[in-house]
């Protein structure tokens, strides 16, 4: 079953004008569940714009985006942002976690927006925490951690809400080796174990060794899309 | 999300920068502390300024024959006296009263002529309705010296050059026009926050002054003091008679007004305070959002509503504004209060206020409602200028919002 679905995805930057750029030029992909997905690519092929897509954080001027069959882009705003919260898990660049909350909060702080109870999160939390080998660090807040484990926390609480499938922006990117390995193993294990979908678009040849599937973009289409035993 | 975390996120996001905030918290309390204190200072000038003219010549009422005000002309003498007096007699709210001859004449020594009003009054009874007598700085209140004694002010002493027991010509009409020259001696001297009135009223006896004008038992003027100012109204309303029966603030439009609209002038006052204000906030917490623009854009992305994104800033605000309103309310409070009792010495313009009526030293006061609605002013100032951030943060794209440097 196809947890993502896109068809003839188009999307232009400064339509018009000297600089216009085609950062999708009908692209169509699929993914299915329990993947372990790389987007690769140059700076500029449109790897960004893709997530950013299937994420419901922007539009395409034309072509459609399924997740687990529903049309998002026929989505009220509020729906949407709605959709994203019950559904998709973010990881960023840059960790984005929130300075003011330590690890537990910040996991949990997505499913406060999903009003679960306080049992429930504090459960969720606690394996979470588990999961990504931070049970000791629970109550330190960001700027105490370094850079990789924020980046697990930021995994944690991206798949605090149980989500459909985890989007990852260059998630490496800021990480040294032995955080980026650490990172992996972590994902590979909630791939292989809870089936959990994850898309990472990267740069990164470590993880691109790692993945499952490797999709290689280039001008906004697909020029590649290999399945790789590791 | 419950709105508990979002107060917790807020109160936190206020702490994450502690000197910024603290820099905010400090202006607003300045700004409360320095509007109202100010505001203290003018209401203090002026409850001073209307004390003093209420106690040294004006009381709370004072009755005339309708006439009298228009031209001074002495015939023009209150009539039905006995019944009002007998009306005032029965009148609870009514502290004192008393009965006065006026009239326009020239207190003249070898040094110089000048023009005065020439009150003739019953010491006794003048005493428990104008301060004058608690003002002598020499001699005594009408009341050692057995014939023709005078009390006049500091200012017209020392243009005509007199001292206790000098002698003074008072130069007036009587009921017949006739122009009499009567020679008074100098019995007390005494010394107001009004340097004009000092300079312009005489005070002597009724006694010594009516049968010299042929006006025994008739009066120009009755003034009344009330228990308190509140009264004057309920007072005047209940004198009935042909005469005119003028309260304080009729008698004195200027003071009156400036009474009337204090309140509007120190609202205007504030609010020109609090909209400088405005700009110190907005500034602040623009930084603070365009600086948060990577997690603004991660709350949006992970699915947090518009309006909890814009909450949380309107609350981040109304947190600032929460801890420097109280402070600044109550810094103010404790310095006006100290004041109030203390006072300012304001001598290196004492002359100029005392031309003013204005004493030198000025206490500073201000009514309790004031402080309630500055602090209430303050946290509405405050959430109008969070709208500009918290508005700024909801344009926020938030794919690029989570990737912005």
């Amino acid at each position: 079953m196809n947890v993502i679905k896109t068809e003839n995805l188009k999307k232009v930057y400064n339509e018009g004008k000297g600089n216009e750029v085609r950062a999708l030029n009908g692209l169509s992909l699929a993914i299915e569940k329990g993947e372990f997905t790389a987007i690769v690519g140059p700076s500029g092929s449109g790897k960004s714009t893709l997530l950013n897509i299937i994420g419901g954080l922007d539009k395409p001027h034309s072509g459609n985006v399924f997740v687990n069959e529903i049309d998002i882009l026929e989505l009220e705003e509020n729906e949407r942002i709605n959709f994203r919260l019950q559904n998709i898990g973010f990881v960023f660049q840059a960790y984005n976690l929130i300075p003011v909350l330590n690890a537990k909060e910040n996991i949990g702080f997505i499913m406060l927006l999903q009003h679960e109870s306080k049992e429930t999160i504090d459960a969720r939390v606690e394996e979470l925490l588990k999961s990504v080998g931070l049970e000791n660090q629970a109550l330190k807040r960001p700027n105490e951690m370094s850079g990789g484990q924020q980046q697990r926390i930021a995994v944690a609480r991206a798949l605090a809400s149980r989500p459909k499938f985890v989007l990852a922006d260059e998630p490496t990117a800021n990480l040294d080796s032995k955080s980026t390995s650490d990172l992996l193993d972590i994902m590979e294990q909630l791939n292989e174990k809870e089936g959990i979908t994850f898309v990472f678009s990267t740069h990164d040849q470590r993880v691109i060794d790692r993945a499952r599937r490797v999709v290689t973009m280039e001008d906004g289409k697909i020029i590649a899309d290999i399945l790789q035993s590791n | 999300m419950r709105m508990k975390t979002l107060l917790t996120i807020a109160w936190r996001n206020v702490w994450r920068n502690k000197l910024r905030s603290s820099i905010v918290i400090a202006s607003i309390v300045v700004g409360i502390w320095a509007g109202l204190f100010i505001m203290a200072m003018t209401a203090g000038l002026n409850d001073q300024r209307l004390k003093s003219s209420i106690d040294t010549y004006l009381s709370h009422i004072q009755i005339h024959n309708p006439g009298f005000l228009e031209d001074f002309d002495k015939k023009d003498t209150i009539t039905g006296s006995k019944t009002i007096l007998n009306d005032i007699d029965t009148m609870s709210h009514v502290k004192a009263y008393s009965k006065r001859l006026v009239l326009q004449g020239m207190a003249s020594t070898a040094h110089g002529n000048y023009g005065v009003k020439i009150l003739g009054i019953y010491p006794k009874e003048e005493e428990k309705v104008t301060a004058i007598s608690k003002k002598l700085v020499q001699g005594t209140y009408l009341h050692k010296l057995k014939r023709n004694p005078i009390v006049i002010g500091e200012k017209l002493a020392h243009k005509l050059d007199v001292k206790i027991n000098s002698k003074v010509v008072l130069n007036f009409q009587d009921s017949g026009n006739n122009t009499i020259a009567t020679s008074f001696r100098v019995e007390g001297i005494f010394k107001t926050v009004n340097s004009s009135f000092d300079e312009a009223n005489v005070f002597v006896k009724y006694d010594d002054l009516a049968p010299i004008v042929d006006l025994s038992g008739k009066y120009h003027e009755i003034a009344i003091l009330c228990t308190n100012v509140e009264e004057t109204l309920p007072v005047k309303n209940q004198i009935s008679t042909d005469n005119l029966v003028e309260t304080w603030d009729e008698l004195a439009p200027e003071l009156g007004y400036t009474q009337k609209t204090m309140n509007n002038f120190l609202y205007i006052f504030m609010g020109i305070i609090l909209l400088a204000l405005t700009f110190g906030i907005v500034n602040t917490m623009l930084m603070a959002v365009l600086e948060r623009k990577r997690e603004i854009g991660m709350l949006l992305s992970v699915g947090m509503d518009r309006r909890k994104v814009f909450a949380m800033i309107m609350l981040e605000t109304l947190f600032l504004a929460m801890i420097a309103a109280p402070l600044g309310v109550l810094l103010s409070i404790w310095t006006i209060e100290y004041f109030g009792l203390q006072g300012i010495d304001l001598s290196s313009v004492g002359k100029g206020l005392q031309s003013f009526g204005m004493d030198s030293r000025v206490y500073t006061t201000l009514p309790a409602v004031l402080y309630l609605n500055i602090t209430l002013m303050t946290l509405i100032v405050a959430l109008i200028a969070a709208l500009v951030p918290a508005r700024r943060a909801l344009q926020l794209n938030p794919a690029e919002a989570v990737k912005a440097i």
